[in-house]
């Protein structure tokens, strides 16, 4: 061998050592050449409580800085580890301080069967094939070993192209992009970042960084490097770990997250509402001293519910109306990433005001209702702002829960000249210069309503004969087939002209008869005396011989109504009532034994 | 002891500050009435709902008890109530 063919074999065998150093650094956790190998200290995540318990009992010294890392005091204590777990080292992550051990346990093998991670059909150039298979094979190991028991789903991976639009719940994808790819795309369809789909339901990544865009999806994870997928991996758990960002929500509001509550968040509820719902025990329940009921609305208005025992929390919604206005910007200094509508306050509860002044709930007795759409993604942002807008609502419920019915009216009072001023103080900063004038009047014209309003709460409250004032008692007269009203000590009577029922059925029109419908306000009670005829006892096809009615989807209405005082919506529904029928029921399916009307009756 | 009120009506046409005549409702589902001060006199079921924000799909339109369409008209005083199909059982 001559001296030339030495001195070019010399870069080719400085190139093998640096390859092979590079394979070694992971299990020697320094240079091969040092004989000093550097203090790094392991970390390894997601191991269960079995798997803890087995280190503890073979002495083997960690330490736990969260619920899902346990952090081992020197490399040897994580040579034993990884041998007593029969584990095996996918990748190694993390500075010269400190790693983490990227794992892979018999018992996360086992979650694998029956799931598959795929390569879709791709046409590269040669040496990008090179490159690429090289990375397919470690793309696929580590999404076997880290993605796929967390999701447990088939892994479809998709290389330089987007992958189908996830429809479900059958698949998750991943794609991964060039920077051309992803410029290309995003120039033929401007939406595209925006195709991000939640397929678990719980997690998805957050905002888009500027300069190195990974992923931000739950379904789908689009990254541009494949050499950054472990760092993307790494965000993805963290998004899937509920307990981690439970912790993080609730640390930011002052709360300390307990497993427990998450368990029993957890049993019974709808898989997307385990988050709020676990939320709500930290927060709400604590305060309100009863099981707190999520909703999930998705922008539909809810009427309002009177469970005794129960305070409901509707998520994206409103007693009435529907979500128009544009959302905020952020809220308490955090940006607002849905760009969803939100509902404006419905001037019927307890308006509850950000910083800058957006009204993001009311309370309504024991129904809070959010305005904004604040759990689209699921996101930490996301749920940060959730437990941040609970928090708010668990001050205000604190105070609500200590007051009595005589100060109901300056509490709002005093909350209505509180939220006045900061939406004046959020706006003024613009153009209060220019608007004083107008502002000023506004608020003396709003302090008289709110006097006005006051000395009149006072008025009904302290008068038991005057339940019925004098609009309510118009109103009522103006309905059709009232007769005449009147007040006789707690009751309001109203006789009704003759009242037909109409059969949905048969579409034969049926003759009730004149009623007299005797409301109690005190006890919250209602019942049909039918002047005309009784047929077989019953006063109408729903109302028994006592007057009494089975009050089908009426049974919560008419209490929450006479609390109210809403008395013209109650007699406009107790006439209804006797003029709907439903075939289906028992007594309503004796609608053929009342008499027919005749010809040119209603 | 019995105190019965006699009826009376106590409701008037409302005037703007400019002096344009308007139209004062009552609109709502049951248990949030709201009462609205409207600027003209000819306005309909539907323009009412559409300038409360309220949706009435799946809801029965009722304006002072009788049922009403999207292209009744509203008169001052009216009471336009929106409410789900009662079922009694």
């Amino acid at each position: 061998m001559n001296v030339f063919a030495l001195l070019s074999l010399g870069p080719v065998v400085l190139i093998l050592l640096g390859l092979l150093d590079r394979r070694l650094r992971h299990y020697r956790f320094g240079p091969i050449w040092s004989s000093k190998p550097i203090s790094r200290r392991l970390s390894i995540r997601h191991l269960t409580n079995q798997q803890k318990e087995i280190l503890r009992s073979s002495g083997i010294e960690f330490e736990e800085p969260d619920a899902e890392t346990i952090l081992f005091n020197d490399k040897w204590s994580f040579v034993q580890a990884k041998l007593l777990l029969n584990g095996e080292v996918v990748d190694i992550t993390g500075d010269a301080d400190t790693g983490e051990a990227i794992m892979t346990f018999q018992h996360i093998k086992a979650v694998q069967n029956g799931f598959t991670t795929s390569f879709s059909p791709i046409d590269r150039a040669p040496l990008q094939d090179w490159v690429r298979n090289f990375n397919q094979r470690k793309i696929a190991k580590l999404v076997n070993y880290l993605l796929l028991p967390v999701v447990k789903k088939s892994i479809a991976i998709y290389y330089g192209e987007p992958g189908p639009r996830p429809n479900g719940d059958d698949q998750f994808s991943i794609s991964l992009y060039s920077l051309s790819d992803w410029e290309e795309r995003q120039r033929s369809s401007p939406h595209f970042s925006r195709e991000i789909y939640d397929v678990t339901g719980r997690r998805l990544i957050a905002e888009l960084e500027q300069d190195r865009l990974n992923l931000r999806i739950c379904s789908t994870l689009y990254t541009l490097r494949a050499c950054d997928l472990v760092d993307d991996l790494r965000r993805i758990l963290n998004e899937l770990s509920p307990s981690l960002i439970l912790a993080q929500a609730l640390k930011s509001v002052g709360f300390r997250f307990d497993p427990n509550l998450m368990e029993a968040a957890a049993r019974g509820t709808d898989e997307r509402l385990m988050i709020p719902s676990c939320l709500a025990k930290h927060i709400l329940e604590p305060v309100v001293q009863r099981h707190v009921e999520v909703y999930n609305c998705a922008g539909n208005a809810l009427s309002p519910v009177s469970y005794e025992n129960m305070v409901h929390v509707f998520l994206y919604s409103s007693p009435v109306g529907t979500p128009r206005l544009n959302p905020p910007k952020q809220l308490w200094q955090t940006a607002i990433t849905s760009d969803d509508p939100v509902f404006a306050p419905s001037g019927t509860g307890i308006p509850l005001a950000a910083d800058n002044g957006f009204i993001f709930a009311e309370i309504l007795d024991r129904n809070v209702y959010l305005h904004l759409n604040c759990v689209r993604l699921g996101t930490s942002e996301e749920i940060g702002m959730l437990a941040r807008q609970f928090a708010e609502i668990a001050n205000v419920m604190k105070d609500e829960s200590q007051r009595d019915n005589r100060t109901v009216v300056s509490r709002m009072s005093e909350r209505f000249a509180q939220q006045c001023a900061s939406q004046y103080r959020a706006g003024g900063l613009a153009d209060g210069k220019t608007n004083f004038a107008t502002v000023e009047t506004t608020f003396r014209s709003s302090l008289i309503s709110a006097a006005s309003a006051q000395s009149e709460y006072y008025q009904v409250k302290n008068s038991p004969d005057s339940e019925l004032r004098g609009r309510e008692f118009d109103q009522i007269c103006a309905l059709a087939n009232v007769e005449s009203v009147s007040v006789r000590d707690a009751w309001i009577v109203v006789t009704t002209a003759n009242l037909y029922c109409l059969n949905p059925s048969s579409g034969v029109k049926y003759d009730i008869g004149k009623f007299e419908i005797q409301i109690n306000a005190k006890e919250h009670t209602i019942r049909w005396l039918n002047q005309t005829r009784r047929v077989n006892g019953f006063h109408a096809p729903h109302v028994n011989g006592e007057g009494l009615a089975c009050m089908g989807n009426t049974k919560e209405l008419f209490p929450m109504l006479l609390k109210k005082q809403e008395y013209a919506s109650v007699v406009q529904i107790a006439i209804a009532f006797v003029e709907t029928v439903n075939v289906d029921d028992n007594w309503g399916s004796q609608i053929t034994n009342w008499p027919r009307a005749c010809k040119g009756q209603q | 002891m019995t105190n019965d009120r006699t009826v009376t009506a106590s409701t008037k046409m409302n005037s703007t500050a400019n002096g344009v005549s308007g139209t004062t409702i009552s609109v709502g589902v049951p248990g949030n009435i709201r009462t609205l001060n409207l600027e003209g006199s000819d306005w309909t079921a539907g323009d009412v709902l559409k300038y409360a924000e309220l949706e009435h799909s799946g809801y029965e339109i009722r304006i002072n008890g009788s049922p009403a369409r999207l292209d009744s008209l509203i008169r001052n005083s009216d009471n336009l109530l929106l409410f789900r199909k009662l079922v009694g059982n």
